[in-house]
């Protein structure tokens, strides 16, 4: 009963908001810009540089608002928005590097680590992965995409996707590992 | 390969999470989005002023410069008056048969009268033949229909006319049996007033539709001829002139 009155609301906001009525964009952008700040924290290191992707996101949802069709969620709307405009950002900055390693050394199988850190904890764990692993790792391990999808959003063969999430895995199980010894959790094998 | 363990934590808490921007994020982003609409509208009015300028050159260039045209004006005619003018031409050509006749080729009629009589004109087509009855025989010829439909059906495309048919038909009643040679007679008689109504009422000349063809094209052949001609004859009168000039 509570859903369907927001919905109605926000569809109502992105109607106004279409035919540039700053009071409905404001609205909307107050709605979702933590969100989408978060997202964008995901890929960029720098808060900073982040809150600028971030208005450059807006600027494109307000702009392309009315190719906006109620198929889907608008959050989720918004959300690939961000995520496009963070992958060109850190294309533009030339930090996207996509490694092709082999998985020699890699046994196939992970640790299923459980964690018990903070989300401070857990973004500073992301932060120490290099830009090509952070990225996969986040589409796929938080966002949710396949490797198909994200070989197309990054250019990328779908090989150097899996290994990408393969490296990224590794190093955050380690990383994980040693968190939990040094007092931050258990470990739970 | 599926989320670990840890992964899932990760995006539960991750995706909870909400970073508040800056206070003077709103004011950068709606002064942009201003920018960009003024960038726009400037637009619109150059492309309405260039489209007026554009169209008034193009009315200017219409009005003043109006070609005078040589060739002839098409002038759609409305299809009702079409119409009108088609059935009046019809109008003409039932109240003159011969113009008809003459317009058919001698192909189109329906059937000669050659199939039945042993006569030699042909008549030339069923309606014409109706076109000179008389409106007396109408009542017997509905009591004939009734009685004979298919002895009708043969005068009707035959063109013969219905007296004739009636007389014989009213005989052939009484009797019961005819003789040949009263068939002959009666055959004979009806020639003999078949022919009469045809001087009477038409022209039963027969107008090949070729032999008209070549009549057409020989005046036309005779005209360039006399064109030709007066064109030697200008000629040969200016040069005639022109040595006599020169002596």
């Amino acid at each position: 009963m509570k859903v369907i009155p927001l919905n109605k609301n926000e569809t109502q906001l992105i109607a106004r908001a279409i035919k540039n009525n700053r009071r409905a964009q404001q609205c909307l952008y107050d709605l979702h810009s933590g969100k989408m700040l978060s997202v964008c924290r995901m890929y960029v290191k720098d808060l900073h540089h982040a809150e600028e992707v971030m208005l450059n996101g807006f600027f494109k949802v307000f702009k392309y608002l009315a190719n906006f069709k109620n198929e889907g969620s608008f959050e989720g709307w918004i959300r690939k928005i961000m995520i496009r405009e963070c992958i060109s950002f850190l294309r533009s900055e030339k930090s996207l590097e996509f490694k092709e390693e082999g998985l020699e050394d890699f046994d196939g199988s992970f640790n299923n680590i459980e964690s018990d850190i903070n989300v401070d904890e857990i973004q500073q764990i992301i932060d120490s992965l290099p830009e090509g692993y952070r990225v996969v790792f986040v589409m796929y391990a938080v966002e949710g995409y396949k490797h198909l999808e994200i070989s197309k959003m990054l250019n990328i063969n779908i090989g150097t996707s899996k290994s990408q999430l393969f490296k990224a895995r590794k190093m955050l199980q380690e990383k994980l590992k040693t968190q939990n010894i040094s007092g931050y959790g258990t470990v739970k094998i | 390969m599926g989320q670990l363990k840890f992964e899932k934590d990760f995006s539960k808490k991750l995706n909870k999470r909400k970073i508040e921007p800056k206070a003077g994020n709103w004011e950068e982003l709606s002064a942009r989005l201003n920018s960009a609409e003024k960038s726009k509208r400037p637009m619109f009015w150059w492309l309405g002023i260039a489209a007026t300028i554009v169209g008034g050159i193009l009315i200017f260039s219409i009005l003043f410069n109006k070609p005078i045209s040589e060739t002839p004006v098409i002038v759609n005619t409305p299809e009702e008056e079409i119409l009108k003018e088609k059935i009046e031409s019809q109008q003409i050509s039932f109240e003159n048969p011969v113009s008809e006749e003459v317009a058919k080729p001698e192909k189109a009629s329906v059937k000669p009268v050659e199939n039945i009589f042993s006569g030699k004109e042909p008549v030339a087509n069923s309606k014409l033949a109706s076109m000179g009855k008389p409106q007396e025989s109408s009542k017997t010829k509905s009591d004939q229909n009734q009685k004979y439909p298919e002895l009708m059906k043969k005068t009707e495309i035959s063109g013969i006319p219905e007296e004739v048919i009636a007389e014989a038909s009213s005989k052939e009643i009484k009797t019961g049996k005819i003789t040949d040679t009263e068939v002959d007679a009666l055959l004979a008689e009806a020639l003999t007033k078949i022919k009469g109504d045809r001087s009477g009422k038409f022209v039963s000349k027969n107008i090949d539709a070729s032999s008209l063809l070549l009549d057409v094209e020989l005046e036309l052949e005779q005209s360039f001829r006399e064109k030709v001609f007066d064109v030697l004859k200008e000629g040969y009168f200016k040069a005639k002139t022109a040595v006599v000039n020169r002596n």
